[in-house]
């Protein structure tokens, strides 16, 4: 099988940061047929043990438990990134090392680039001196490679440790050609004007002081201004000094992302390709998703906003049902919903009521009616829903449904669509996109015709559902 | 059951000044058009507070029953014998006929919340012989979609003057003799307004603002179906407008009249004889009105355009008047027994259900609206409410693809039942209520049981999920009845 | 195993052997304001060619010196293709009768007008043209506008027709992948317009509306009332249970204890719960 293409899946890899040596290891959220309304269990699954020092992946093994955190420090989710080739006009597969040789190649003609950034900073100071980057040389080998953000304005000597990646060798257990990437370990560092061990006073906030603060325009001291349609969207949001919302304590964190790139020298003929890795903050209600994702952007930027017929299924309608009924569930509704009083307490809340009155001036009134919207009263409405759905009845929730253009509508009915009390990136009213929209409104539009299918036997549970 | 013989008990009390003799094999024909005064004398047993609270009764079971039957009639369409060509126009009806249910189902509140007002109780009833007196313009029948039923649901909805050339037509196929035809829910809701705006009759004194936090308002139970987003596309199907569901919550004489005026007048079109609108290229003038009369006509006239052989292949082989009780076959029976096992049992959930629904609604009505406006367990009755209205749709969804009767010998389906409970009297005291929630949970918990156990596919994800759900809900009711009685909202009634 | 190499969507969510759900772009946010993960809007900002957009705004942020465009730096483009990038504010003002009517607020927004998140608004464009040469219609302001600028018919607008990007990479047999493009965006800018630190975010955003991710209300029962009550998840303690509604309230994390200690202080939620 002659490789004529390679690809580096999946091509958009989230880290998640953490302090634990002990990357956290696989597991499944799965819905459990027999308690379809019920948080997604969380199963313990096939998971790699490497060796930091050799590289190779030494024992493959289903843990007992699944641990979020050990010792007080939360383990860092470290992707694995594979290497696939394109064998045949239509067909993907791993590449391996058998695969390699048959093609008269090995590991060693495999290299990796890895750069990343954090750009922060010069986000909002628009400095370029202030970019912090790191760009690693080609890796060939399978040591450990830190991955430094250096930076111009940083003092001499000083980086930002943003992880490390590792080209994880190939052994006759485990042929294939991957990557790891841990990201980092989730520590705050500083700024400072003196050089830092001049007899600095200790911010007990930070792991190390990186920053030059002493020049023009610095971070230290930035100040986004309020009138500047260039600042981030929402800004300030930044350490601040504790007199002054705008002014920049000067702190930094170690997310970043960037591009991974993998090369195969084929004789001259070098075959590369990508993929995209970044480092966030933990996934703190793992057995809940998010009603709307960077797949779901990415969907619809790559098939735009209208689905196909054959694309109607009803289980990623329930998915989405699914999704919103996760996040509402870890959501204190009445006190999203702007209840003038909750349990006593007088609420300002920010929220979604406040925001509206903040930014146009729209009167600060309650969404719904504040009678309905306990959490525990509204999540028994979206397990109805939910409920009915998988009974294979058309979705009827297209009507209420927040359309991307009505975002502007701050009417009692235009606030009531769904998704509400939520925020989206528009900083209005959430919509889902266009494309989740449409695949509602068709699925919707299905099964009326449709005779009942004949089950199979055995089948107790309709479909493959409840993976994210 | 034929019912022919007999009379509702409302009759006595409307007819006793009547000229009109009451002719049973005849029902359709016994309209009677009062030609002088009907506040003339007072009424037989009654006096004019109790007589507003009785017609307002009769208003109650009308639009229930009209609610139900459209349900029914929307949830038959479909099937796999539906021509391709046809699916998106009878999709679309679907779409229309459940958003003229749920604007029913806004009138049935509105009405509830004038029996409130009045300091009278609720009425949920549905009784059979309704159609017995006056207003009533058909005997309820749960029947598939098909021209006739359309016929007659045009009908139920006509204006007073309606002189259309397919009217002719489509009283024909309702089997109304055309003299005699008049819209007597338009006439309920007239009669009603007037009574209530006779303060002569009626002091000031028995219009009770204090009832108000009892009432169900738009902003708890409207759903976003709202006035103002008319012109708005329903999403599911395009060129299909969203309902628009009137709940009106009363305070005085002068909000009474104004909401049931805006409920008659949903019903009917304002200008007595417009045409059927036609809906080419799909778009409706803007100034149109949507009666319930013009957007039925609409569908009646896309039907009718149908080649003759296709009009009977727009809904499903659904049995009329399906029912869970033994009925030895007969000539003249008109209900359809559900003899197929598995059918009769999701027959008998979807009438559990449909108690569920109503018991919740019930209750909610006992229930204030917090006075500091804070969530109550009230929210999560009238979130249940709905979540019942959702489970009526998906079993009615399972009902239309079973056979009626266990030998499959008829060809007919099996269809939501709509069988009333042996009763809707809540239990006086707060605690019993909750009580009774949890006898109803735990007949659902056995039903769906011996459901699941022979259950597959979406079926079986569905029963699964309502297990789920109805445990959760029971354990939330153990609770607030475990903990305390601060769980038994002081003041409830 | 295989992969159908048409299949893109299986090759974004691939989920390579040992990695927890976690790592794929499903469980990533994407209402972002500005985003947990990812701050995604800014995949968008060189959406045209020659031009670099605000990821939140329709306003030019940069220009290509070389471009013939450069002078529509800080100008506002209003349509693209006919389809406008703002909406109408329409709602009851503060104070006022309770009748909707166009919100605007000086000087900010005098038009009462809202710019929609590019990744909906362009979302049929993209589809139509995203990597073609066919150069799209589109309208800016006539002038540089710093603030929101609405489309009143009378307003002077400059049109030109731009090139619409692939955000995507294509193979070298030109057919496209669905990985980020590196010319798109660069490595650092999907995280740039995040809070610096993350946890800042924590404690002023009071981020909801990504529950999911980052709970907001925990521990949750049925209380003495038949309602709900919880704790918040910033909560230091857990007992009593109370909800505190004051973000300020010393009973929650704070800012130092986000930074310092947020591993051992932000707790893992599993089926609404503190996980042990």
């Amino acid at each position: 099988m002659r490789i004529l293409e390679l690809r580096l899946l999946p091509t958009l890899a989230v880290g998640r940061l953490g302090g634990s040596p002990s990357p956290m290891d696989n597991y499944e959220a799965v819905v459990d047929p027999a308690h379809p309304l019920e948080h997604r269990q969380l199963i313990p699954a096939e998971t790699f043990e490497v060796n930091t020092r050799t590289g190779e992946i030494v024992r493959v093994f289903v843990p007992t438990k699944v641990r979020f955190t050990v010792k007080n420090l939360v383990r860092p989710v470290a992707p694995f990134l594979e290497v696939w080739a394109r064998t045949s006009p239509t067909t993907l597969v791993p590449l391996t090392t058998g695969l390699l040789r048959s093609n008269k190649l090995s590991a060693t003609d495999v290299s990796w680039r890895v750069h990343v950034a954090n750009l922060k900073l010069t986000r909002r100071t628009g400095e370029d001196n202030d970019r912090i980057e790191a760009e690693t040389s080609d890796i060939t080998d399978h040591s450990r490679r830190e991955l430094r953000g250096t930076c111009i304005n940083f003092w001499k000597g000083k980086y930002l440790p943003l992880g490390w990646v590792q080209y994880i060798k190939p052994t006759k257990d485990f042929p294939e050609i991957r990557l790891r990437f841990t990201p980092g370990k989730g520590l705050v560092y500083g700024s400072s004007r003196r050089r830092p061990g001049s007899g600095l006073r200790r911010d007990p906030n930070l792991a190390d002081v990186l920053y030059n603060g002493r020049h023009a325009n610095s971070w230290l001291g930035h100040s986004d201004k309020n009138s500047d349609p260039l600042t981030t969207v929402p800004s300030p949001i930044y350490a601040h000094t504790p007199s002054d919302r705008q002014n920049s304590r000067g702190y930094i964190d170690d997310e970043c992302d960037g591009i991974v790139e993998v090369s195969l020298n084929a004789g001259g003929n070098v075959l590369s390709a990508q993929a995209r890795i970044g480092a966030g903050p933990p996934h703190y209600a793992p057995d809940s998703f998010p009603v709307r994702t960077v797949a779901d952007e990415l969907e619809q930027a790559l098939y735009g906003p209208v689905i196909s017929r054959s694309e109607a299924d009803p289980d990623k309608v329930e998915e989405i049902v699914r999704r919103a009924f996760e996040t509402v569930r870890l959501m204190n509704t009445a006190v999203l919903n702007g209840n003038v009083e909750v349990k006593g307490q007088l609420n300002l809340s920010s929220n979604m009521v406040a925001q509206d009155n903040l930014d146009t001036n729209r009167s600060s009134d309650p969404v719904m009616d504040p009678a309905l919207v306990d959490n525990l009263a509204l999540l028994n409405l979206h397990q109805n829903v939910l409920t009915a759905l998988r009974s294979g009845t058309a979705p009827w929730i297209t009507d209420v449904l927040r359309n991307y253009d009505e975002v502007g509508d701050l009417t009692d009915v235009g606030r009531r669509k769904m998704p509400a009390l939520m925020r989206g990136a528009d900083g209005r009213h959430l919509a889902l996109t266009r494309r989740q929209i449409d695949l509602i409104r068709k699925v919707g539009q299905g099964p009326i015709f449709s005779e009942r299918p004949r089950p199979k036997k055995g089948n107790r549970v309709s479909r493959k559902r409840g993976r994210p | 059951m034929s019912a022919s013989g007999q009379l509702s008990s409302y009759s006595r009390h409307l007819r006793w000044l009547s000229v009109s003799i009451p002719q049973p094999s005849r029902p359709t024909a016994r309209a009677t058009v009062p030609a002088q005064d009907p506040f003339a004398f007072p009424p037989s047993e009654t006096n004019w507070h109790d007589h507003a609270v009785m017609l307002l009764h009769i208003a109650a079971e009308i639009e229930h029953a009209l609610m139900v039957e459209y349900l029914f009639a929307a949830y038959t369409l479909g099937g796999p014998q539906v021509p391709p060509q046809h699916q998106m126009l009878v999709r679309r009806w679907q779409e229309v006929i459940l958003g003229v249910a749920k604007e029913e189902m806004g009138h049935l509140i509105t009405v509830q919340n004038v029996l409130t007002l009045l300091g009278a109780p609720i009425n949920l009833r549905r009784t059979d012989y309704s159609w017995t007196i006056d207003f009533y313009p058909f005997r309820f029948t749960l029947e598939r979609l098909a021209p006739d039923t359309l016929a007659t649901f045009v009908c139920a909805e006509s204006p007073a003057k309606w002189t259309h050339a397919s009217a002719t037509l489509i009283r024909r196929l309702a089997k109304v003799e055309a003299r005699h035809v008049v819209n007597r829910v338009g006439i309920l809701y007239g009669r009603l307004v007037k009574l209530l705006a006779r303060r002569d009759l009626l002091p000031d004194s028995v219009f009770d603002a204090s009832t108000k936090p009892y009432q169900a308002t738009f902003d708890v139970w409207g759903r976003g179906y709202r006035s103002g987003q008319r012109g708005q596309q329903a999403g599911n199907v395009a060129r299909t407008l969203l309902p628009e569901v009137l709940i009106y919550a009363v305070d005085s004489r002068e909000s009474a009249v104004n909401a049931l005026s805006e409920v008659g007048e949903q019903g009917e079109a304002v200008d007595s004889d417009l045409p059927v609108h036609t809906t080419s290229g799909g778009r409706r003038a803007p100034d149109e009105e949507d009666s319930h009369f013009v957007r039925f006509s609409t569908i009646f006239r896309q039907l009718y355009q149908l080649p003759p052989r296709h009009r009977q292949l727009v809904a499903r082989p659904v049995g009329p008047n399906p029912s869970t009780a033994y009925q030895p076959e007969s000539a003249e029976s008109d209900s359809t027994w559900i003899s197929h096992k598995e059918a009769r049992m999701w027959s008998h959930l979807f009438n559990l259900r449909y108690r569920m629904l109503l018991v919740n609604l019930s209750h909610a009505y006992r229930l204030p609206d917090p006075a500091d406006q804070g969530p109550t367990a009230k929210g999560s009755l009238v979130n249940r409410t709905f979540g019942e209205m959702y489970n009526l749709r998906a079993i009615a969804g399972q009902l239309v693809q079973l056979p009626a009767d266990a030998g499959r010998r008829s060809g007919l389906l099996a269809g939501p039942p709509f069988e009333m409970p042996y009763t809707l009297d809540l239990p006086d005291r707060e605690k019993e209520r909750w009580l009774l929630h949890q006898d109803l949970l735990e007949a659902a918990r056995n039903l769906v049981a011996r459901l699941q156990a022979n259950a597959r596919g979406e079926a079986a994800d569905y029963l699964n999920a309502l297990a789920n759900s109805d445990q959760i809900a029971g354990q939330q009711i153990d609770r607030m009845l475990a903990t305390s009685s601060r769980a038994i909202p002081v003041g409830a009634t | 195993m295989k992969i159908e190499a048409k299949n893109l969507t299986a090759q974004l969510l691939h989920r390579a052997r040992g990695n927890p759900p976690s790592t794929l772009a499903n469980s990533a946010i994407s209402n972002c304001f500005p985003g947990l993960e990812f701050d995604f809007r800014n995949i968008w900002r060189r959406l045209f060619v020659g031009i670099e957009l605000h990821e939140a705004d329709n306003i030019v942020v940069a220009v290509d010196p070389r471009s013939p465009y450069k002078s529509l730096l800080h100008h506002r483009l209003l349509k693209v293709a006919d389809q406008p990038t703002i909406v109408p504010v329409v709602g009851p003002l503060d104070g006022g009768t309770g009748r909707a009517v166009r919100l605007t607020s000086p000087p900010d927004n005098p038009d009462g007008v809202w710019t929609l998140e590019w990744s909906n608004a362009m979302a049929a464009i993209v589809h139509k043209y995203a990597g073609r040469k066919t150069r799209v219609r589109c309208e800016f302001t006539a002038r540089k506008a710093m603030n929101a600028v609405g489309l009143k018919t009378d307003t002077k607008r400059k049109v030109v027709y731009l090139r619409v990007r692939s955000i995507f990479a294509k193979n070298s047999g030109g057919a496209t992948i669905p990985v980020i493009d590196s010319e798109a965006v660069l490595p650092g800018e999907l995280t740039q317009s995040l809070c610096s630190p993350w946890q800042n975010d924590y404690r002023e955003c009071l981020c909801y509306y990504w529950a999911s991710s980052r709970p907001d209300y925990v521990n949750v029962e049925l209380d003495d009332d038949g309602v709900s009550t919880g704790n918040n998840w910033l909560s230091l303690k857990r007992e009593p249970k109370e909800y505190f509604l004051n973000a300020g309230s010393p009973a929650l994390i704070t800012y130092a204890g986000l930074f310092r200690e947020w591993q051992s202080r932000l707790r893992f939620i599993i089926g609404g719960r503190d996980a042990d």
